[in-house]
């Protein structure tokens, strides 16, 4: 539907006023403030790499001081120096250099609290470190780019964190819990605010790498024996989230009367038994994707969705015969589904 | 798992001038749109019936694939219980099924064109058993021209991209292992010979998806497909070129007629996706192939001109590489806006 349709069919409802439609036509006519996707990965990956030649030259200043507290200072000086470009210009090259500042202060700034804090719990020092820098510098550094890195970096260095150190299973079930809310209370914003955005598509990105992290662990040749336990609870996480969602997008739970969605329904239940979380965190992101029409969430939906299907055929634990069968089966109950769908067509233009 | 993610991230934003969610929640923001508007518009954009419509594809697309896999599970099994004839029944039966499935669903395009998909796909596996079974002795690139010869009038017919992609994949993974076991030790052919190879192929396809384009071919409007050619082409003649700049003495003819193709493929196809098909996603991927290539010049210079000053070279590399990138941001913006002025759809 084009705007000037839509804009014209808000105002003959009554929810629109003639006058703001006009300033919105008005608005629509100067170009876009926001950068194409194109230009911020080029300015992300440039910052990055930047950043990273950057270092070894804040390295040897910060070696000539006392080691740790060189770091730290150093860190802290690029970090104000990001903030204070960020603010004062939005040129390309001042943008860039800030960047690259903020992404290499960092670094430094948490190498130099990590050093000073207790070689006992490297593991902890350096995720509280991160969270401490990222916590301080995420509000007042205008750029999402570095939001975004912060903010997966975070939740990379806690998964690897449950994983190798602590080594305990269940605690992948809560990390899973924990990034499933992150995306469902970041939903609930009706229009959430921009600076909050990197922090949604961190989570997105996360929920679906730790299951990654799970089904790789779950191999028999790939991870040791020990780090094993069952599925199932991050299984009702992720379709108790899916459920919600969808009820959500439908329009409450009084929705639930409706055949078609008691449909939908039906498949994420069987979907949840019969296959894996990733599955259903991937068909869940597509549904968010369509629904917002983020392209980037659909996008992120897409590749792993592949990923989890081969995982859910390698983690069947059974001869080929009965996986031959169960999977099968499971297309089939899929298929019939989509029949019973396609007797429940909405009419057109229902909402 | 980065290369796919790019590409469809390089498409994420376009001038588009149809109403869409993040612009609703834009105005919504500003205050402009009450949240009663704001669900009204929503359920304009987005009404039951869509949502009916991607519920269906999903089952589709889903059940399709895992009633696929359990079939072939189950041959699995049962492969070394199957006599010849079996075999070969079982893989043709299926061929024609799927052929007959997709001309009965002719009218649903998505259903027709995954069973033409299948189809293609079984093709390979009938050679494949084939091979396997008389130990035909051929070279496994045999097996991809082959295969990609006896799906050729398929796909000429089937007005599915993803068909043809999966012909073009077979014709270029034919020609690299063509030069792996043939080219390469029986007539010493090189290795750029090979990039040349493959940026043609893609070539030929991204000229074929621009004419069909503008023929007015709707199955071919969709833009990753230009991305994922371009990419390939671009890639396939900047490793050559990269080569030249990290050992110049090494530059043999062809590695020098490379990078000379890759110097005016990035130029045409700038200024094609600038001027005659604007294409911000398009000339961004054109532009940061170049950065990355000029980074690489330009810091195999630093590395080569200044000796013992370990610290400074770094912070070298890093102004270098702000510089670059700024300009070709600061050139990107520009053009953005000049294609956003150009483009008469954008107001409402």
């Amino acid at each position: 539907m084009k705007q000037s349709k839509l804009l014209a069919n808000l105002v003959s409802e009554g929810v629109l006023d003639p006058d703001v439609r006009d300033r919105i036509v008005e608005q629509n006519r100067q170009p876009a403030e926001s950068d194409p996707i194109g230009i911020k990965i080029l300015a992300g990956i440039g910052g990055w790499f930047a950043a990273l030649f950057l270092l070894p030259f804040i390295g040897m200043i910060a070696d000539s001081m006392n080691s740790g507290i060189g770091w730290l200072v150093s860190g802290i000086v690029l970090l104000v120096l990001a903030i204070l470009l960020r603010r004062k210009t939005q040129s390309t090259f001042p943008g860039q250099l800030a960047l690259a500042f903020a992404l290499a202060g960092h670094l430094a700034a948490v190498g130099g609290l990590v050093e000073g804090l207790s070689n006992r719990y490297e593991w902890v020092s350096a995720i509280l470190a991160h969270a401490v820098v990222m916590g301080a510098v995420y509000p007042f550094f205008n750029s999402g780019i570095y939001r975004f890195i912060g903010a997966l970096a975070l939740g990379i260095m806690v998964t690897l964190w449950v994983i190798v150190e602590l080594d305990a299973f269940p605690l992948i079930h809560a990390l899973i819990a924990i990034e499933t809310l992150t995306i469902g209370i970041l939903m609930q914003e009706r229009s959430r605010h921009p600076s909050l955005n990197p922090l949604f598509v961190a989570a997105v990105c996360m929920l679906p790498a730790t299951l990654v992290f799970m089904d790789v662990t779950q191999m028999d040749s790939w991870w040791h024996s020990s780090f094993r336990g069952a599925i199932w609870p991050s299984s009702l996480i992720v379709a108790a989230g899916l459920v919600t969602l969808f009820v959500r997008i439908a329009g409450g739970w009084g929705s639930l009367r409706r055949p078609w969605l008691l449909a939908v329904v039906l498949a994420v239940i069987l979907l949840g038994l019969f296959t894996t979380p990733g599955i259903l965190v991937a068909i869940g992101l597509l549904g968010i994707g369509f629904a917002d029409q983020d392209r980037l969430v659909s996008a992120i939906a897409f590749v792993f969705l592949p990923v989890f299907l081969v995982f859910y055929y390698y983690t069947l634990h059974v001869d080929l015969a009965y996986k031959s069968a169960v999977v099968t089966a499971s297309g089939i109950l899929l298929l019939a589904l989509r029949w019973g769908l396609r007797q429940l067509q909405p009419a057109e233009g229902a909402s | 798992m980065f290369g796919p993610v790019l590409i469809v991230l390089t498409y994420m934003e376009s001038h588009d001038p149809t109403a869409r969610i993040p612009w609703i929640e834009a105005l919504a923001r500003e205050g402009l749109l009450s949240e009663t508007a704001q669900d009204s518009a929503r359920r304009h954009i987005r009404p039951a019936s869509a949502w009916h419509a991607w519920a269906q594809n999903l089952l589709l697309m889903l059940g399709a694939t895992l009633v696929l896999a359990g079939v072939v599970f189950f041959f699995a099994y049962n492969w070394q219980a199957m006599g010849r004839f079996l075999k070969f029944g079982v893989i043709q039966a299926a061929i024609v099924a799927c052929i007959l499935v997709s001309l009965r669903f002719r009218d649903h395009a998505l259903s027709g064109n995954i069973m033409l998909m299948a189809a293609c796909m079984l093709t390979g596996v009938l050679l494949a058993v084939f091979g396997q079974t008389y130990q035909t002795g051929a070279d496994a690139y045999e097996l991809f021209f082959a295969w990609a010869l006896l799906i050729t009038g398929w796909v000429a017919v089937s007005q599915f991209a993803a068909c043809w992609f999966l012909w073009l994949i077979l014709l270029q993974t034919g020609t690299v292992l063509y030069w792996v076991q043939v080219a390469e030790p029986l007539h010493h052919t090189p290795f750029e010979t090979l990039c040349i190879g493959i940026a043609s192929i893609n070539l030929l396809g991204l000229i074929a998806r621009e004419i069909g384009s503008v023929m007015g071919f709707a199955w071919l409007k969709a833009r990753w497909h230009r991305a994922l050619l371009l990419m390939t082409l671009l890639s396939a003649l900047f490793i050559p070129t990269f080569a030249i700049i990290l050992d110049i003495d090494d530059s043999s003819a062809t590695r020098l007629a490379a990078a000379i193709l890759w110097l005016i493929g990035s130029a045409g196809a700038g200024f094609v996706y600038r001027k005659l098909l604007p294409d911000m996603a398009a000339l961004s991927l054109v532009v940061t192939n170049a950065c990355l290539m000029l980074i690489v010049l330009l810091g195999r210079i630093a590395f080569d001109q200044v000796h013992n000053m370990e610290a400074f070279i770094f912070l070298l590399m890093a102004v270098i590489i702000l510089g670059v990138v700024s300009l070709a941001t600061f050139y990107l913006r520009r053009a953005s806006r000049a294609m956003h002025a150009e483009q008469p759809e954008r107001a409402p």
